[in-house]
């Protein structure tokens, strides 16, 4: 039985998730084009984070406060001790980034073991809106994912440190010589895209739970989010891919089995890089 | 080119390199004498890992193709493998022949269409890495979830190929030393074919499309095509390893088609020296073998020193181990 409003939920649902996860990748691929496929890992982390954080007692809330800052500290010490020498070797920033991808999620198995944990919902009770019964807490990402992808986007767009960034990255060098710290620019850059994978995976927690491969779903799909978006466009891209690679494999869904619809999904998403290499909202 | 100086430079001029490989054949040949044969069945597994990255190597060190799906082909060639046993394509012969000439076959021509596909229009570096990364992880679901053809989870069981003349003899290759050869053998003519590649003039066309593909392509040179046909040869190879790994190891599972395996390929090639098909196949002999040592040592955690080498290897040594010895002794370039 297929109603048309769980349809519509479902599918907004499955976009939001997508932004939500997919917006740090959007920043460190997407716009300072490190290859960074430790971002499924860095969200892994965000999702321990919620577990260790819930289990000591405090609310999912302070989760959402502590994850990013801690998935930023690990961000730091990623640019810090290795990707700000790999800027202008895109390649290897991929490498690498891999490297520290199996170190985190081995570190996690080191410290939390390999079982997966589930996280307590803060809104488990359902909402009814327009006849469907909703769960409250996609209700919340859905805000969640608006929220962020705009403040995201203003950040960038507008505020002093946002400018001074996209400058950075389109010419370091320049930027550099009208007094701009590039260093740390870049470094803050990183730490902003890698704490947004970790609130993603404290966002995620509630729902996935916390095993060590919890982030690696969400690589790929991540990727051909900022790639079928458009590289570079936070915005409409970020909402545009999410739209079009976690929504169309949630409508897909309700005709076929999950599996199915990922791959019809995933085979589309090439279709359309082979096609729109630049992506559907990128080149002006 | 003359000729004269064509068969110099696919016979080596006894160089260091040659002594190498030289070398490494004859201790390959006489290691099992002095060995267990569970260690034959290790090494063998090795040696089609190797094949493996090899075929990785030739894709990623001359013609700057980074795929992150060629365990796809690996294990496409292992389930080919264990359908033939299955199915019996060919009433009559000798079934793991048929899967062996089939498995490339059918890899070379999925390559083939990929390539029209991907390089016609273009794709490369991060967007080929991800769709080829992508086209992994579908493969994988789908032998998870296609039981009835797949055997999902609890993938195929099949027997240990025999070799075969019909009429003559029929002798099964149930001794793992007996297999052992097959591989090496596999191995050592996987890389003549490879290196035969690499030191034509088709392989110097190759390194100008890695060096620059726009130059070479103002050139007049296809590129396209040429990367086209490498996938197709590297897939082909990619094949045969999985066909013979499925075989040797008697059982076929989702992972061997998967992501992680195909990543790991990738770390194989860095470690061991992306940019010499040497380097491949010792990242993969050298890290597989020291993996089954410190996994019996730290259990799990040698993935973590895995990982803190490969991290070391992008960022300082990017030449990889080969790739430094090489350079030491001046071994020359196209290993």
């Amino acid at each position: 039985m297929i109603d048309f409003a769980s349809i519509i939920s479902q599918t907004l649902f499955a976009t939001s998730i997508l932004i939500v996860a997919a917006l740090g990748l959007a920043i460190i691929f997407g716009m300072m084009g490190v290859i960074n496929l430790a971002h499924g890992a860095l969200i892994t982390v965000g999702a321990y984070v919620a577990y260790a954080v819930t289990n000591a007692g405090l609310s999912i809330w302070a989760a959402f406060l502590v994850a990013p800052v801690v998935v930023a500290l690990v961000g730091l010490v990623m640019e810090r001790t290795v990707i700000n020498r790999l800027y202008d070797r895109p390649v290897d920033t991929l490498l690498a980034t891999w490297g520290f991808a199996l170190v985190i999620q081995e570190l996690i198995k080191v410290i939390f073991g390999t079982s997966a944990q589930s996280v307590p919902n803060p809104y488990s009770a359902p909402v009814e809106i327009m006849g469907a019964n909703l769960p409250q807490y996609r209700i919340f990402l859905t805000a969640l994912a608006a929220g962020l992808l705009v403040v995201t986007y203003v950040t960038f767009k507008y505020t002093d440190f946002g400018v001074k960034s996209r400058a950075v990255i389109q010419n370091d060098e320049m930027a550099g010589l009208l007094g701009t710290d590039v260093r740390s620019i870049y470094m803050w850059t990183f730490m902003i895209g890698a704490g947004l994978a970790g609130l993603a995976g404290a966002a995620v927690a509630p729902i996935v739970g916390a095993d060590p491969r919890t982030g690696l779903g969400y690589l790929v799909q991540s990727f051909f989010v900022v790639i079928v978006g458009g590289t570079g466009q936070l915005l409409a891209g970020t909402l545009g891919g999410s739209g079009l690679i976690g929504g169309s494999a949630a409508a897909l869904s309700f005709v076929s089995s999950q599996t199915f619809a990922q791959t019809v999904v995933f085979a589309l998403a090439i279709v359309v890089i082979r096609l729109k290499p630049e992506g559907l909202f990128g080149g002006t | 080119m003359s000729y004269i100086d064509r068969t110099k430079v696919a016979f080596g001029d006894a160089s260091g390199s040659t002594k190498v490989i030289l070398t490494g054949a004859v201790i390959g040949f006489l290691l099992p004498a002095v060995l267990s044969p569970y260690f034959a069945f290790l090494a063998a597994q090795y040696y089609l890992f190797a094949l493996l990255a090899l075929s990785l190597g030739l894709l990623w060190g001359y013609v700057g193709i980074l795929s992150f799906g060629q365990a796809a082909f690996f294990g496409l060639g292992a389930y080919i493998m264990a359908w033939s046993f299955q199915y019996m394509f060919v009433p009559g012969i000798n079934p793991a022949y048929v899967a062996l000439v089939l498995a490339p076959l059918v890899n070379g021509a999925i390559a083939g269409v990929l390539g029209l596909f991907l390089f016609y229009s273009d794709v490369k570096d991060v967007y080929f890495v991800i769709i080829t990364l992508a086209l992994s992880v579908i493969l994988e679901q789908l032998a998870v979830s296609v039981t009835s053809i797949f055997g999902g989870f609890n993938g195929i069981y099949l027997p240990r190929m025999a070799v075969s003349i019909p009429g003559v003899f029929n002798y099964q290759l149930s001794n793992d030393r007996l297999f052992y050869y097959v591989t090496l053998l596999a191995l050592v003519g996987g890389y003549l074919v490879c290196r035969r590649i690499v030191r034509s003039d088709f392989g110097e066309t190759l390194l100008a499309i890695k060096e620059n593909e726009a130059r070479t392509k103002s050139l007049g040179y296809n590129t396209a095509r040429y990367k086209t046909l490498v996938f197709m040869v590297a897939g082909a190879l990619a094949g045969v390893a999985g066909a013979l790994y499925a075989t040797l190891a008697q059982f076929v599972s989702p992972p061997v088609t998967g992501f992680v395996l195909s990543t790991e390929v990738v770390i194989w090639v860095a470690v061991g020296g992306r940019g010499l098909l040497l380097g491949a196949i010792t990242g993969g002999i050298l890290i597989n073998a020291a993996s089954t040592v410190l996994s019996s040592l730290v259990a799990d955690r040698y993935i973590l020193i895995l990982g803190l080498i490969f991290i070391a290897v992008v960022v300082a040594f990017r030449k990889g181990v080969v790739g430094y010895v090489a350079d030491r002794y001046d071994w020359g370039e196209k290993l």
